[in-house]
């Protein structure tokens, strides 16, 4: 075929549309240009590059020159002299003045900044910090983590120069400011130029001085400079304030600023400002420079980049992909409508919202403790982590759920929180089934007390490993007799021994440390009666508010119709098994029996010593015990409101738990010796002595622990209404549903309707309590042992018969990053809408009661505000199936998950959960902490690397918050802030002193208190007391111009306006007006709460003794107890503590501590101290010394013990020394016996306090000896007073030779009635 | 995304789509009229007014949606087996009423219907974040491209049949069977080509591809989803051993594809489009690509969710959401349901003579379906309706194609046994990891 001559289609029309298609493809060219163009990064950092930038190095410019020019802080000419040169004319009066305000970009420049152009020259940048030694887990391969975020964030690391902990640019706020008046109103100018303060340099209005450009925007006032001292200055203006109004009225240019503000100060009037100030995000710096981001700080931006802390997706330069996570609905919207931002589920690690920013914390920081606030960062650095934390522990949510710091191959990988090992636990089951003869028995027993220390269970290991080879055990030989005869067992008996061998024998390495929470039950017969533990079990809040035990029954808001039901029909005998069983199961307290029989018969602890009349229990008598004997230092009482203790339980009405004479019988023993009963509780033993440690009373009334018990059960509420019995079908419906794990069909019916034939196999774990016949209470014992089981009881509590129970919950290890995919969200948005629609947005449903914080944070935090937006940011979260939202509502009802699921579910197949009462922050302090167990730590070389004293004070510091020490002790001391004017305050009052005793402080730490800020005020640190008046408040008094002003007792030396404050001098005297801040002491609570009580009872009692000494009679403040104390002494004394200070009101108690915990408090205390530890030594306390005596030394012992021992003025009038006491005293002038400073006491501590007490404890009563400036005492010791100083110093550390040389062993034997020959003369005895 | 979120998100954009929509048919009212169609003109201008008032609706922040009766009443009829009924349905459409449906304005008529059935789906959550869901916006087009092809070349097989029923050669005749490379082949290209990297760039502008993070091997997402071309392969996976449904039935696509030059006895409809001289390659072709291929594809990207269970288009993806699965062999049926004893099961210690005997033994009801289906039915269909092919195609190209053809009916046959009696396999043998 022939070809066409004319094409086919209209060629007109192919040109039209080739033209429409090439002007589109030009038009989305253009448009892709322009898109890369306009990337939001490049305005972020041109903005910052042009203008942020160089605004804040003219400002910081013109600052320095205007501070040079104000000349000596000191006084002096304040003006500028000349005007030439004046920058404040050069910046501020000539709006086009030279100095560069803003960048301006070359023609170049500009140039390389064109669309399409900007490839070649690039001023814009991608920052990048490229981290290869922290990467970022791609799944099965570590790559390197690069960061981008800086690309917007530009100035995130920027510091105030010179001023590294503090932000170049705040986030924006808005702030109100107060300017005082100008004293000296500026004189109208004489060219009418009011207060553009040209010509002659002279202050500008207020001492203002506006920049002529703002920071971000032209027009906006912008403060570039604040005058020293001017009223600026002292109103807190700084400079980069955006000036929005003055005095009420807004302001939008500079020259309205200008004017407003000289027409003002010519009227030398005050004046009001709302100011902006900081900068919004991206260009803002980084809260806390101190701690993150700056390049002082233990964590720079540049070695640490930003997403292995906040998470995110580091190499996206925009908004949306950066993984940004919003903190609440309103930010979210906020940042939709702005950026576009969505929910992308595109990156397995999003952003962390600013509320849980603190969770990653816990990558590194494993010991958690550590971020405790102290050493160089007195401000919390995670303080919701650490609630999170605390609640965790004292809660036990490790009893269920592991939370293991290792990984499988070892390598530590978070917080460790794992239960230790059930050591004694099984012990107590192998003594109480009657495995052992009595060597083997008494082996247990030893675990029971110590299960830490490994001999006494290899022993029994090897004992329990004999006794099961048959061919050991001679048959029927005498020798056998005393021997249990295993091969008689049956075989359930049998696995119940190897079972227990088992646990005995594991060795997980390094073991576990934490306690189980709750109270054994091992003895809960002894202790409890069935109608209340019933009752207990079935909602524990209700009948002890505050109790941290879930809520575990009774959580039916989220079933409906049959399966509520039958829920409450299976749940009412689960409660009524569970109480059957363990009263069932429950051992009599067997390893001190005497307790018991000792608290049934109270009158024969001691018959003889005390009066009948005083041996009945008095309730009158307990209740001053109860509050004086440190109860209060960890348990709560409504009867003393005053008490915020949390570590105990609450004890208001215990009445209604301990009934009738078993409790408390039970109660008194348990005050005599709580491990008893539980061997693990962190209760400590109280050491009830009749009669010991009060303060100016007669004392020796009755039994303290009778007194108390009598105390606390006076009755307060009805005994809780007893349950209905559970009927018989729904105990058979449960018996069935287990039995059918294990047996078939046929079998579980046969076992259910006859029990276990007696000896079969199948008589073993739980179905042991089936054995025929069968019997209802049998049934009930299966099912309750199966409950026990099931909801993990055990997990908190010693359990009798599930010792080698396994906790029942997921583990948490690596929570914080398990897949979503992993967790059951179930139908609970069908909850929540249902929840919605009852217009229940605040959250709040009939599961969760409202009852007060149950464990943790004292005061039930009164909800934030915006409740509603904190519920909306979790609802969104369960939306979008998120972690937070999962951990939020599982805390809140932790059922909810089975919202019509549990319907097409077995009950026993039902979620388990229990529900703690936890208010909304605490929940969330949780969620923070659960969040960061992300198990991925980075390299080891990146952890914190703490050297050995900061160890120390981490080790410690578990301990210390283990058993509560800081209830009754001060550990740290309170800390104010001052601001002052160093050419006003006062000098220290001059002394004289020994130079050991005069203060050291850095002359650098001097000089720096001299220099002022902007307004001529110094800063320093105070740290101490403020003097206390008889209530133990700070004491209010007038400072010379009548301000209200307090006294501070300083407890360290201080450096205040260029001067030495020694510790222990007369008070700084402070004006309410110059504290700035004060940090609250931590510890010392209780010692605090129960100083007005003796001090107003020694009042009573007629003691004449200062409030200032009465401190010395509450648990002493442990501030220098590490410098103090030897560390031997202090180890053995923690663990068997005795009476130091017969002044004290409360014994120390004794606590259940094992050694290595008291080694680590040593070391905590000497580390905190900056003492020498482990092992503190000196030639003055050394052995040799005693060894060989020199006769010239003896003699001058001799000397010094006659000072030693004069009661007229010296030692002997308060203290004791050795059994020679000062007669006729008070209790509460009555100090330590001197016999054991030689081991107790570090001797240069006691050369120091010797020479001057109060340098070290401010508040002691003792007084200066040997003052430097006088000579006194010749008649008993000769000599100077340094020279009787050394002496009474070398007695007292050689007090063992001393006496030696006066009693030998011989006179003893041979003179045998006579008292010890020539020692010092005994002081007649009453 | 809460539903308010997603009314509020797309109201703008919404207002832009209905404003367009009633552009359109303001345009087709406007050639109408000016074609003195005034009549038509009218209906269009109407459709025209409602879609700009959808869109001024939208504009307002309340864009127009379905009621909530209709979308439950939507998501109760989604299914599978109403599905493909529809599609059958629609196909037996397009070829009793082609040439009504050939018309301009009942193609148009047919459009609006879809843009609004889309506009208003769109406010609903559910629906708008599986059809915007970037990866599916291509499926989207599709969709809309697809009807626009099927419509214009059925148009142009209605035209052509018209012509040939009068006596007048095709459409296509009309032009000279060759062209100019100039302008006619090359100009065109360059202009597709420019238009489409036009159209790329735009695309990547509009949904740019996210920062993805990388796969993890231990996590399979829910569902897992094939790309949506093989989408409906994974269809089959569903009802098929995957031999069959991952292997077979692909080569055998392929082999029945490369075989029609083949196979294909009718000389008519060469370089044209025609409906009427090519009745039977037609409805097979279309069943295959409709029925067999687009369909699945949407049933993958559209209605399959967690777990491959099937969705409703409003529904919310609720991974827990319980489905009964029935699946009963067809020896089950036959040796339990009917005989009402239990399934020959094999005695594992038997010889393997004897364990083959009682597996076929089982499984002979589904043997002699099979050897009916695949054996019989060829006999029988070229004894009666394809007696014309067998004697025009002689008897190997005859029996090649109709098995292929069985083959191809076998599969949504299985698939309707299986959505409505539960039949897992119509023989089964896992012993030998083989069935069908």
């Amino acid at each position: 075929m022939a070809a066409p001559d004319e094409p086919y289609y209209n060629l007109s029309r192919l040109h039209l549309a080739f033209a429409a298609a090439a002007l589109a493809l030009v038009v989305v060219t253009v448009w892709m240009i322009a898109a890369d163009y306009r990337r939001p990064w490049k305005r972020y950092q041109a903005i910052y590059r042009d203008r942020i930038a160089p605004w804040a190095a003219a400002a910081g410019r013109l600052q320095r020159q205007l501070e040079g020019l104000a000349g000596d802080p000191q006084g002096g000419d304040r003006k500028p002299t000349a005007a030439a040169g004046n920058p404040v004319a050069q910046a501020a009066g000539q709006p086009d003045g030279p100095p560069a305000w803003l960048h301006r970009p070359s023609l170049g420049q500009r140039l390389l900044r064109l669309p399409g152009l900007e490839a070649l020259g690039r001023p814009l940048t991608i920052e990048q910090l490229w981290l290869p030694d922290l990467p970022i887990d791609y799944h099965f391969r570590q790559v390197p983590r690069f960061d981008r975020c800086q690309t917007c964030h530009f100035g995130i690391d920027r510091t105030l120069p010179g001023e590294p902990d503090r932000p170049a640019w705040e986030p924006v706020q808005v702030v109100q400011l107060e300017l005082p008046a100008p004293k000296v109103p500026a004189s109208p100018a004489p060219d009418g130029s009011a207060g553009k303060a040209g010509g002659a340099g002279e202050e500008p209005p207020y001492g203002i001085v506006l920049a002529p450009s703002g920071v971000s925007d032209d027009h906006v006032p912008t403060v570039g400079a604040i005058w020293p001292r001017s009223p600026a200055a002292l109103g807190g203006l700084r400079p980069g304030d955006a000036v929005l109004r003055v005095d009420g009225m807004a302001v939008a240019r500079r020259d309205q600023a200008e004017a407003l503000l000289a027409d003002l100060a010519r009227q030398g009037k005050p004046v009001r400002l709302e100011v902006r100030r900081g900068l919004p995000q991206p260009f803002c710096a980084h809260p806390r420079p101190d701690l993150f981001a700056g390049e002082a700080s233990p964590h720079p931006a540049s070695r640490f980049g930003c997403t292995v802390c906040h998470d995110g997706q580091g190499s996206a330069t925009d908004f949306r992909f950066a993984s940004h996570t919003p903190n609440d609905p309103a930010q979210r919207r906020r940042w939709q409508a702005e950026y576009g931002w969505f929910w992308s589920e595109d990156w397995e690690y999003p952003m962390r919202p600013a509320r849980f920013a603190q969770s990653n914390c816990l990558k590194c920081h494993f010991d958690v403790v550590d971020l405790e606030p102290g050493g160089q960062f007195l401000d919390p650095p995670a303080p919701k982590l650490l609630e999170g934390y605390h609640l965790v522990r004292q809660l036990g949510c490790f009893g269920c759920h592991e939370i293991s710091g290792f990984a499988p191959d070892q390598r530590p990988v978070g917080p460790d929180l794992r239960l230790e090992p059930a050591y004694h636990e099984a012990a107590a089951a192998l003594l109480a089934e009657g495995y052992l003869d009595a060597q083997a028995a008494e082996l247990a027993r030893q675990i029971i007390r110590h299960p830490e220390q490994p001999q006494a269970r290899h022993e029994l290991v090897a004992w329990l490993r004999a006794q099961q080879e048959p061919a050991r055990i001679p048959a029927g030989t005498p020798a056998n007799a005393g021997r249990v005869n295993v091969a008689a067992d049956s075989p359930a008996r049998q696995a119940r021994r190897a079972a227990l061998l088992n646990l005995l024998d594991a060795a997980p390495n390094p073991p576990g440390t934490m306690r189980k929470v709750g109270p054994s039950l091992r003895h809960i017969a002894d202790k409890l009666d069935a109608g209340f533990l019933q009752a207990f079990v079935a909602n524990p809040a209700a009948l002890r508010p505050g109790t941290r035990m879930p809520r575990l029954f009774g959580l039916d808001a989220h079933l409906q119709g049959a399966t509520r039901d039958q829920t409450h029909r299976f749940e009412a005998v689960e409660v009524r098994a569970i109480a059957e069983f363990l009263l069932a199961a429950s051992q009599p307290m067997d390893s001190t029996p005497s307790l018991l029989a000792a608290a049934k018969t109270p009158s024969a602890s001691k018959p003889d010593a005390v009066p009948p009349d005083a041996q009945k229990p008095s309730a009158e008598r307990g209740k001053r015990l109860f509050q004086r004997r440190g109860c209060l230092a960890c348990h709560r009482h409504a009867d003393f409101p005053e008490s915020k203790a949390t570590q105990g339980p609450d004890l208001t009405d215990l009445g209604a738990k301990l009934r009738q004479d078993r409790g408390r019988q039970w109660l008194v023993a348990w005050l005599r010796d709580p491990t008893a009963y539980s061997p693990r509780t962190v209760m400590p033993n109280p050491l009830l002595q009749a009669g010991a440690g009060s303060v100016g009373s007669a004392a020796a009334e009755g039994d303290p622990a009778a007194d108390i018990a009598a105390y606390l059960l006076q009755p307060r509420t009805p005994p809780p209404q007893p349950l209905p019995e559970p009927a018989d079908e729904d105990l058979d419906a449960l018996v069935r549903q287990h039995l059918a794990k294990t047996f078939a069909p046929p079998l579980v019916e046969e076992y259910v309707r006859h029990g276990i034939p007696e000896g079969s196999a199948d008589a073993a774990g739980d179905a042991v309590e089936l054995v025929a016949p069968i019997t209802r209470a049998k049934k009930f014992r299966y099912v309750g042992r199966r409950t026990l089981r099931k909801r993990g009881c055990f997990g908190c509590h010693e359990v009798p018969g599930l010792e080698d129970a396994q906790p029942i919950g997921p583990p948490l290890t690596g929570w914080g990053r398990k897949q979503t995919s992993l967790l059951d969200f179930g139908r609970v948005d069908q909850l929540l809408a249902l929840e919605e629609a009852a217009g229940g947005d605040s959250g709040r449903s009939p599961e969760a009661p409202q009852a007060p914080s149950p464990a943790g944070a004292a005061a039930a935090q009164a909800v934030p505000s915006g409740q509603t937006a904190q519920h909306g940011f979790y609802w969104e979260a369960l939306g979008q199936k998120r972690r937070e939202g999962f951990l939020w509502q599982k805390l809140r009802q932790p059922r909810s998950f089975d919202f019509a699921m549990a319907d097409s579910k077995p009950f026993d197949e039902q979620l388990l959960m229990g529900q703690f009462t936890l208010s909304e922050a605490q929940r969330e302090a949780i969620i923070t902490f659960v969040l960061g167990l992300v198990a991925e730590p980075p390299p080891a070389t990146r952890l914190p690397q703490p050297d050995v004293r900061r160890r120390a004070i981490i080790e410690g510091r578990k301990v210390l918050d283990k058993y509560a020490c800081p209830a009754c002790h001060t550990i740290e001391l309170e800390r104010w802030t001052i601001e002052y004017d160093p050419a006003t305050f006062p000098e220290p009052p001059a002394t004289e002193d020994y130079a050991f005793v005069l203060p050291r402080v850095p002359a650098q730490l001097l000089a720096q208190s001299r220099k002022t800020d902007l307004r001529a005020l110094a800063q320093a640190e105070l740290v101490g007391m403020p003097q206390c008046d008889a209530q133990g408040r700070p004491e209010e008094t007038e400072d010379d111009e009548g301000n209200p002003a307090y006294a501070f007792l300083l407890w360290e030396p201080a450096a205040i306006a260029g001067k030495v404050w020694p510790a222990g001098g007369p008070g700084v005297l402070v004006a309410e007006k110059q504290i700035v801040r004060r940090r609250p002491p931590w510890g010392g609570d209780f010692a605090r709460l129960l100083f007005p009580v003796v001090l107003n009872e020694a009042r009573s009692a007629g003691s004449t003794a200062t409030v200032l000494e009465a401190w010395g009679w509450v648990p002493p403040a442990l501030v220098h107890e590490g410098r103090a104390v030897q560390p031997a002494w202090l180890h053995d004394y923690l663990l068997a503590p005795y009476t130091i200070r017969p002044a004290v009101a409360l014994p120390m108690p004794r606590y259940n501590l094992s050694a290595a915990e008291a080694a680590r408090l040593v070391d905590y205390f000497a580390a905190l101290a900056g003492a020498d530890f482990p092992y503190a030594s000196d030639p003055r306390t050394a052995q040799a010394r005693w060894e060989q005596p020199d006769p010239a030394r003896l003699a001058r012992y001799e000397q010094a013990m006659r000072l030693v021992t004069d009661r007229t003025t010296y030692c002997a009038k308060c203290h004791l020394v050795g059994d020679w006491g000062p007669g006729g005293q008070s209790a509460t002038v009555l100090a330590p016996n001197l016999q054991h400073v030689a081991r107790r006491l570090r001797p240069e501590y006691v050369r120091r306090w010797l020479a001057n007490p109060r340098s070290v404890l401010p508040y002691t009563a003792m007084p200066v000896n040997f003052p430097l400036d006088k000579t006194m005492g010749q008649d008993l010791l000769p000599g100077s007073s340094p020279q009787q100083l050394d002496a009474v110093l070398d007695l007292l550390l050689d007090y063992e030779t001393y006496l030696r040389s006066r009693v030998s062993v011989r006179g003893m034997v041979e003179g045998m009635p006579k008292s010890p020959a020539g020692g010092p003369q005994p002081p007649p005895k009453k | 995304m809460s539903v308010t979120d997603v009314v509020t998100n797309m109201a703008g954009p919404l207002g832009g789509y209905h404003l367009a929509a009633a552009l359109l048919n303001g345009v087709a009212a406007w050639r109408y009229w000016t074609s003195r169609r005034r009549a038509s003109a009218a209906v269009w201008m109407l459709a025209a007014g409602a879609f700009a008032a959808a869109a001024a609706r939208s504009f307002r922040g309340h864009p127009p949606g379905l009621p909530e009766w209709l979308k439950s009443a939507i998501d109760a009829a989604a299914g599978p087996v109403t599905l493909s009924l529809a599609s059958l349905a629609f196909l037996a459409l397009l070829f009793l009423g082609r040439s009504w449906l050939a018309r301009p304005q009942v193609a148009l008529a047919g459009f609006n219907l879809g843009l609004a059935f889309f506009g208003c789906s769109l406010p609903d959550a559910e629906f708008a974040a599986v059809v915007l869901k970037p990866d599916n916006v291509a499926i989207v087009a599709m969709v809309f491209l697809l009807g626009y092809f099927l419509w214009l070349g059925t148009a142009q097989a209605v035209e052509n049949d018209r012509r040939l029923a009068r006596g007048l050669p095709p459409r296509e005749k009309d032009f000279s069977e060759t062209t100019l490379v100039w302008p006619d082949l090359v100009y065109i290209e360059l202009i597709a080509m420019v238009a489409g990297t036009a159209v790329l760039v735009a695309w990547a502008l509009v949904l740019p591809a996210p920062l993805e993070q990388p796969a993890n091997p231990v996590v399979t997402p829910n569902p897992a989803k094939a790309p949506w071309y093989f989408l409906g392969l994974q269809e089959l996976l569903v009802y098929f051993d995957p031999w069959l449904a991952g292997v077979m039935v692909p080569a055998l696509i392929i082999v029945g594809l490369a075989a029609i030059p083949y196979l294909d006895p009718n000389p008519k409809g060469s370089g044209y489009y025609t409906i009427a001289q090519r009745k039977f390659a037609w409805a097979v072709f279309l069943f295959g690509f409709l029925q067999l291929w687009i369909l699945w594809i949407l049933i993958g990207t559209f209605f399959r969710g967690p777990n491959w269970s099937f969705f409703g288009p409003y529904e919310p993806r609720d991974p827990h959401r319980l489905a009964a699965a029935r699946n009963i062999r067809l020896c089950e049926y036959f040796w339990v349901f009917l005989l009402g004893r239990e399934v020959p099961a094999a005695d594992p210690a038997a010889g393997w003579l004897a364990r083959t005997a009682t597996l076929l033994l089982r499984e002979w009801v589904g043997i002699a379906w099979l050897g009916l289906y695949f054996g019989g039915l060829p006999i029988l269909l070229g004894r009666t309706i394809f007696g014309d092919f067998r004697r025009r195609m002689g008897r190997w190209r005859y029996y090649a194609m109709v098995l292929l053809l069985l083959m191809m009916l076998a599969l949504p046959l299985k698939m309707f046994l299986r959505w409505t009696a539960g039949v897992s396999y119509i023989v089964s043998f896992p012993e030998w990891q083989l069935s069908f």
